[in-house]
């Protein structure tokens, strides 16, 4: 996951801001805890997409995943 | 028959139920008690309304605030007590739940309301600033756990709401014969229409369309909120009109 994320400060940031919808979905892919968010919520055409996760948290630059955030740097 | 704008803010924690199922229970739980003594026709389509993204502000996941228009007979003290014990018993145990109920028949500066609204969206407002104006605009603004902080968004939403310019309406459209969205449908505007309680067909630089033009349906179909009307918004597609996708519709 550290190709998509970075961990900083105790927080997993993704890597490529608010408009990167296929690292996005490359990243949803590869995870095993994608769960979408509520549809009103969900900003990507393409379900399986972290943009459409119900762990993340909107930043200003971008969103940080807050399941990883859960497990801490493995 | 009074006319209420109703906003809730901040009442969700992920994985639990969110603010915009909350406050569509809110409107069926009103509707329910309008409906004791006639019955009630109005669709009361919630709007959910984006908030400012800043590390200072303690939201959830996305900060949004979700607001309807409920015209009813039912008085504010019956109105307030279904909102309050609905937050109380949904809400999730971390969240900071904010309710502002505005009279719309009241005489109150719609400007500063409209203004406080767009302002948070681009600058970080306290809890004071909320109670401040909804106190010079006599609107109810009231909190029920946590921290309290969602009355900020709940004023906010009613401010956006008022604008006319703000917000993607709750849910997804149905049609008759479209299904699941899995398959295209082709509609013209009078269609879409007459199939739906949308005002209007807007394109994405906001002009109107007219009666005849042809939209392609596909995927999820979302209405938004713009020019005070609720509002199908399309996009080109080759030589004709499609609905916006979420990509498009996440800026609205």
């Amino acid at each position: 996951m550290e190709k998509w994320f970075t961990y900083i400060d105790g927080v997993w940031q993704f890597n490529f801001g608010t408009e990167a919808y296929l690292a996005s979905h490359e990243a949803a892919e590869q995870c095993s805890f994608f769960l979408e968010d509520d549809e009103d919520e969900q900003v990507d055409d393409h379900l399986r997409s972290c943009y459409n996760c119900l762990y993340r948290r909107w930043r200003p630059e971008g969103f940080d995943c807050y399941k990883k955030r859960r497990i801490g740097k493995t | 028959m009074k006319s209420w704008l109703i906003c809730i803010d901040d009442t969700d924690d992920i994985g639990t139920k969110g603010t915009g199922e909350i406050a569509q229970e809110i409107v069926s739980l009103l509707v329910l008690e309008h409906q004791k003594t006639e019955e009630y026709n109005d669709p009361c389509l919630v709007t959910r309304h984006q908030l400012f993204v800043h590390p200072d502000i303690p939201y959830t996941s996305h900060n949004s605030a979700m607001c309807f228009r409920f015209e009813t007979h039912v008085d504010f003290a019956t109105i307030k007590q279904i909102c309050v014990g609905h937050l109380l018993s949904e809400s999730a145990e971390a969240a900071d739940p904010g309710l502002a109920i505005l009279d719309m028949t009241s005489v109150y500066d719609i400007n500063a309301l409209i203004a406080f609204g767009q302002s948070a969206k681009e600058a970080v407002k306290t809890k004071r600033q909320a109670y401040e104006l909804a106190a010079e605009l006599a609107i109810d603004l009231t909190e029920h756990g946590g921290t309290g902080q969602g009355v900020i968004g709940a004023l906010a939403g009613l401010g956006l709401r008022l604008s006319g310019q703000d917000g993607r309406v709750k849910g997804q459209l149905e049609f008759e014969d479209y299904g699941d969205g899995s398959s295209e449908l082709e509609l013209s505007v009078a269609d879409i229409l007459s199939m739906s309680s949308l005002q209007a067909v807007l394109s994405d630089s906001g002009d109107v369309l007219s009666m005849d033009e042809r939209v392609l349906l596909s995927g999820k179909v979302k209405a938004v909120y713009r020019q005070h009307m609720f509002a199908l918004l399309v996009t080109q597609r080759g030589n004709g009109w499609g609905n916006a996708s979420k990509q498009t519709l996440k800026a609205y």
